[in-house]
């Protein structure tokens, strides 16, 4: 009811609010590539820097050449498990985006919802300063909170690392993993990185 | 009054919010389940503009005839590829934000000899072989343009063919997405019904064929049925 | 008396929103299409080969999209086609419809598989914007068509052929998954 009466007392601001709350809200993007047929694990080792991070800022917008969109995703970095210099925050550059009516994707690169979070796989830093994603497939994985636990859950499956809990460091899944909690995926990175 | 109005709500966003989604699997510019609207070119041939350099230290150009003879052989299907021509000079990550347009009515296709151009994209240089931006009209699903950029830094070594990425690439720039069949394949370990031997597994596969990428320079049925149901000749 | 501006706004507002609809249902010219280079009619096959088309509902009615549907030969197992539920005859958006185009005449067996959880192929982060990403309906394990044998507790290596002709759709391949 009290929504109700605020809704009544304020729709025209509403409207355009709730209009313009879906064309920011959504981080997300897609993209096609090939890439090498790589495992987490490999990826893992060949990245220059992993982080548990959260969204905080999608924006995409034209180069200055008015050729291409790149959207700049912006990430509040929440714990690094490789990397030399920890850092509050990073950006990513990634070619794609929507500006007006022209929308330029490569599908399949992983999507990244305001709020979200993520594990990042980080490859090395481009000419002009941005990191860039180790993979497509593995650059990126999901972290989800359980409702019902308040855990957080890496929900994207991984492949070819060893998991291990963390509480009795034993391993629990040496091929294909899903619903790893992030504190046994965290574990389980460093001990793979530092054998 | 109220339900008139969340309906009329509803409606609205029925109608106006796309989403992403894959067909045969075909690009679209979905972003719900209540709408789709698939990528394609509202006229073919289309024309292509190519790197006068060089890719994984071989002709580049020739690599591009042969992906295009590819995709226009395909039968029930329109020709795809039009006339080839090459940009002025060599494209580099220091020009190919000027050189090349995304929105031109043409697919550009850079050689990216040192990877450079793959990272200013913001994507992985030692994993990523190609990448295919498609540019299009949101509303309408007309595809204007496309970027693709081959990697030349791996392409050529780590089990990867430059003409099976380069027909895969190109089958984006059609409008086609990836195809999981091969994904469920015994040598990935991983378990599925009716696995499907590599030699036979569709170039749009998104990854390249360890055993022999070779492979992925053919079509498969699934991939020239994609494009026979978006591009039919008749 | 204070109702008076509220249904005053209220149709103003709904007003509104039917006149951008009907914009945008007309500017968008029904997705995609153009005259110059149509595609294909609703149900028509492509030239010397014919279809496959079904649904795909959980175990509980509910129609599921993104469900990924593969028809293999029977006779040569690398001839395989695909498609996804959720995008029916045209490349339009219909729920848990499927349609495989251009297969060649022939026996087929037809099977479903979720493809998040799969982590050498996709994942639900690609697919979120399709999949519910938080859909607890897609676990359902593989399974090929059982023919009348079909619901919710068959055996998923249980399958039936499907006779594919040319020039002919071949209806009512309907999955039931196992939830």
């Amino acid at each position: 009811m009290m929504l109700s009466r605020i809704i009544l007392s304020n729709k025209i601001l509403f409207f355009v609010v709730f209009v313009l709350s879906f064309s920011f809200l959504n981080c997300s993007k897609s993209y096609a590539t090939r890439e090498l047929q790589e495992s987490n694990l490999d990826v893992a080792k060949r990245s220059e820097a992993i982080v548990v991070a959260r969204c905080i800022s999608s924006e995409s917008r034209w180069n200055d050449e008015g050729t291409l969109i790149f959207t700049y995703v912006t990430f509040e970095i929440q714990d690094t498990i490789k990397g030399k210099d920890p850092k509050d925050k990073l950006t990513l550059k990634l070619i794609g985006g929507q500006v007006g009516d022209v929308i330029q994707t490569v599908p399949d690169l992983p999507a990244f919802n305001e709020e979200g979070e993520v594990m990042l796989f980080l490859g090395p830093i481009n000419k002009d300063g941005y990191p860039t994603l180790a993979s497509m497939k593995n650059g990126a994985l999901q972290i989800q909170t359980d409702i019902k636990t308040g855990q957080k859950i890496v929900t994207t499956p991984t492949s070819g690392l060893e998991i291990y809990r963390e509480d009795t460091e034993r391993e629990i899944s040496s091929q294909e993993a899903e619903g790893v909690l992030l504190e046994d995926m965290i574990y389980s990175l460093r001990k793979a990185l530092n054998q | 009054m109220r339900k008139i109005k969340y309906l009329a709500l509803f409606t609205f966003l029925v109608l106006t919010f796309p989403v992403f989604a894959f067909s045969y699997h075909i690009l679209n510019n979905s972003t719900s389940t209540f709408s789709f609207v698939f990528l394609r070119w509202s006229s073919t041939p289309v024309n292509l503009r190519v790197d006068p350099g060089t890719l994984a230290g071989g002709g580049g150009q020739e690599i591009v005839v042969g992906a295009c003879e590819v995709w226009n052989s395909v039968p029930n299907a329109q020709q795809l590829c039009g006339s080839l021509t090459n940009f002025s000079e060599d494209i580099t990550v220091d020009n190919f934000q000027s050189m090349t347009s995304n929105s031109n009515g043409s697919i550009d296709v850079v050689f990216d000899e040192t990877g450079e151009v793959v990272a200013a994209l913001g994507l992985s240089p030692n994993s990523t072989l190609g990448v295919a931006l498609v540019s299009r009209n949101v509303n309408n699903g007309e595809i204007r343009g496309v970027l693709i950029v081959l990697n030349g830094k791996i392409l050529g070594n780590s089990n990867s063919d430059p003409l099976s990425t380069t027909t895969h690439e190109m089958g984006h720039s059609w409008g086609l997405a990836h195809i999981p069949i091969g994904g469920i394949n015994n040598s990935n370990n991983v378990s599925g019904l009716e696995p499907i031997d590599t030699s036979a597994i569709p170039s749009m596969f998104p990854f390249n064929i360890p055993d022999d990428d070779e492979f992925g320079r053919t079509l498969e049925i699934d991939d020239k049925v994609g494009i026979s149901v978006r591009y039919p000749s008749n | 008396m204070a109702l008076k501006p509220r249904l005053s706004l209220n149709k103003l507002l709904i007003s509104f929103f039917f006149l951008i609809c009907i914009i945008f249902v007309a500017c968008d010219g029904g997705g995609g299409e153009d005259e110059e280079n149509p595609a294909p009619n609703p149900g028509t096959t492509l030239p010397g080969a014919g279809a496959i088309q079904g649904n795909v509902i959980s175990s509980n009615g509910f129609t599921l999209n993104a469900v990924h549907v593969r028809a293999v030969s029977i006779d040569n197992q690398n001839i395989q086609i695909s498609a996804f539920s959720g995008i029916g005859p045209n490349l339009t958006f219909q729920d848990g419809v499927y349609r495989i185009d251009g297969i060649p005449q022939g026996d087929y067996l037809v099977l479903i598989e979720r493809l998040d959880g799969r982590s050498t192929v996709f994942d639900k982060a690609r697919y979120s914007d399709f999949v519910e990403s938080d859909s607890p309906l897609l676990s359902f394990p593989d399974e090929y068509f059982n023919g009348d044998g079909e619901s919710s507790t068959d055996n998923p290596p249980d399958s039936v052929k499907v006779t594919v002709v040319n020039g002919q759709t071949t209806q009512g391949i309907n999955f039931i998954t196992n939830d």
